[in-house]
């Protein structure tokens, strides 16, 4: 059928593209799974992270400074998008939704006007190939993967046993009764913000080397991160990162047998399946009127 | 039942349309028409959106059903416009029952988030498949397929389009207006207002939505079809999220009354991103400015944002 290098191949690659979609998702797990906030400028802001490494390695700058810079500009970024607009209407659902996409718009125009219409590429700092038995794989990208994965468990456990989860859990709950509690609503939201911002802003800059970085990447990984979120059960990270992994594998193995766009359609479709019989309670609930 | 003053007023709209052509530019012409059939669509979003109060964020998908279904008609199987058309709403219609199946039992975010996830499946399965669909580039239909060649002998391009679009308007507004002071235009707005009181009363609200998307869905998918059979030409573009998102817009601008608010939306948007196209692409600008906007003036938008707050506590 097909020879078992290319299974070996498939299976390291769906890890490592799993483990990166992973970390993409962490951010909006936070802000959306934990903090109930639809920030759709999610993916904008993992294309500006991967925007501002290529404009630092066009400046003749070492790429190990983007992994630097990317995280704090994207991080300030989420900061004032939040203290500017999502703010002033308390993260209201509605008009959270209808702003952020309004953002993700202007976003994407800058970041056509900034790239162009032509995907760009950084070329990674330091590519060894590795030799698995019968197939090789670039050093740089699963040292990325390696990275992805180890900062998203690290996030998880840093968020679950830290004051953090339990602050962000109890603002987005009963702002009022947080309030009254003496925690500053406000000030943990954008705790929550930076953190998700930095996050993804280093996922962008992390993943540049090996991604077409191009205007309209934001929406891919935006998709990707919501359907992660969802599977993994809303709220909770580690659910998101052992979604991430098992989709980035389901959709290499796929990618087996049918054409890489047809392979992704199709695990957007199951993925779409799954949450509508999961919020129903059954898949037989779905198609009963 | 008793007309709501709204639909006398709605009606209007056509008449004021039809006696102004002769007083446009040729520009404005062109211009008017596309905003026309574009507010079919934003007709068929409006009856989804504040009939039973559903944000989509993929009605996308069910507009580029209509095109595509009427555009590989015209191109593939045989050039006639008018069984094109017919096959253009058909196969929106199903997919929206087949995507209001699965949608209209979900609510909240994962409603929108479906309805997103899903228009973009379809948008990347369209952009696939471009051996069939043409991909980004598009098919160009012949001639003899669009229904500007069919007005031909009576009508210049341009007022083929107008008129046309005038024609196709006039039924969507009047359908809409017969539909909100119908016995079923009442259920619906029940359905928004109050879906468990109504289920209590022995109504099957699913059922009622499922069929308020479906019409939404044809609707949209009319507009779709008359955009390929009037300009011969469908592309993938007309499915990208952009055109999810842009019916929002002109609905939240139009304002509450769904008999003229979805026009009125429609036209202002669109002669406002007209205005913008100076700009680098300045359309899509406006649009995220517009939506940014009217996030931010929460005042006048009340009604929509307690529509939501109804819809939400119910899916809650």
């Amino acid at each position: 059928m097909f020879p078992s290098e290319n299974l070996g191949l498939a299976v390291v690659d769906g890890l490592v593209n799993g483990s990166v979609i992973a970390f993409i998702a962490l951010g909006l797990a936070i802000v959306f799974g934990i903090m109930n906030v639809v920030n759709l400028t999610h993916g904008e802001l993992y294309m500006f992270g991967a925007m501002i490494s290529w404009l630092l390695v066009q400046a003749a700058l070492p790429y190990a400074s983007a992994l630097v810079v990317a995280p704090l500009l994207v991080g300030g970024l989420a900061v004032v998008i939040n203290m500017l607009i999502l703010q002033r209407f308390e993260h209201e659902p509605g008009q959270t939704v209808l702003a952020t996409f309004g953002l993700l718009l202007i976003m994407q125009q800058v970041g056509l006007a900034v790239l162009g219409p032509a995907p760009r590429s950084i070329p990674p700092p330091f590519n060894p190939i590795i030799e698995f038995s019968g197939f090789s794989y670039s050093g740089f990208k699963l040292l990325a993967g390696m990275i992805s994965l180890a900062a998203s468990l690290l996030v998880w456990i840093g968020v679950e046993r830290s004051r953090i989860g339990p602050l962000l859990r109890a603002a987005q709950e009963n702002r009022l009764m947080a309030e009254s509690l003496g925690i500053n609503t406000s000030r943990v939201f954008m705790i929550g913000f930076v953190l998700a911002g930095s996050l993804v802003g280093l996922a962008g800059a992390l993943t540049s080397p090996f991604r077409q970085i191009h205007f309209l990447m934001g929406f891919d990984a935006l998709a990707m991160s919501f359907v992660v979120v969802v599977l993994g059960g809303v709220g909770r990270i580690g659910g998101t990162i052992a979604a991430g992994v098992a989709l980035g594998l389901l959709e290499s193995l796929a990618a087996l047998f049918l054409a890489p766009t047809v392979a992704r359609v199709l695990t957007l479709t199951l993925a779409l399946i799954y949450i509508v019989a999961r919020r129903l309670g059954s898949v037989k609930g779905v198609w009963r009127y | 039942m008793r007309p709501r003053p709204t639909n006398i007023a709605a009606l209007i709209i056509p008449v004021i349309l039809a006696a102004a052509y002769p007083a446009l530019p040729d520009y404005q012409k062109a211009l008017m028409s596309r905003v026309l059939i574009l507010s079919i669509y934003s007709y068929g979003y409006a009856v989804c959106f504040q009939m039973i109060g559903v944000m989509s964020l993929g009605h996308a998908a069910l507009f580029a059903a209509g095109m595509y279904g009427a555009g590989f008609y015209a191109f593939y199987v045989s050039p006639d416009p008018f069984p094109a058309l017919s096959v253009g709403v058909a196969s929106s219609v199903l997919l929206s029952m087949l995507l209001g199946v699965l949608a209209m039992r979900v609510g909240g975010h994962y409603l929108m988030i479906g309805t997103l996830l899903a228009s973009q499946t379809l948008y990347l399965a369209a952009l696939h498949f471009n051996d069939i669909t043409g991909g980004e580039q598009g098919l160009v239909l012949r001639g003899e397929a669009t229904i500007v060649r069919a007005l031909k002998p009576l009508l210049s391009e341009l007022d083929a389009r107008y008129v046309a679009s005038l024609l196709a308007l006039t039924v969507a507004v009047v359908g809409i207006t017969l539909l909100t002071s119908s016995r079923l235009g009442r259920l619906l707005l029940a359905v928004r207002d109050d879906e468990e009181k109504l289920e209590s009363l022995g109504y099957n609200t699913s059922l009622l939505k499922l069929l308020a998307f479906s019409i939404s869905g044809a609707l949209s998918g009319a507009s779709g079809s008359l955009i390929a059979l009037l300009y011969g030409y469908v592309g993938a573009g007309y499915a990208g999220v952009l055109n999810s998102v842009e019916p929002v817009l002109w609905v939240l601008v139009g304002g509450p009354y769904v008999e003229f608010g979805p026009f009125l939306g429609c036209l202002l948007v669109n002669l406002l991103a007209d205005a913008a196209r100076a700009l680098l692409r300045g359309h899509v600008l406006v649009v995220g400015a517009g939506l940014v906007a009217f996030a931010l003036a929460t005042g006048r938008l009340r009604w929509a944002y307690q529509l939501m707050a109804r819809w939400r506590s119910r899916a809650a």
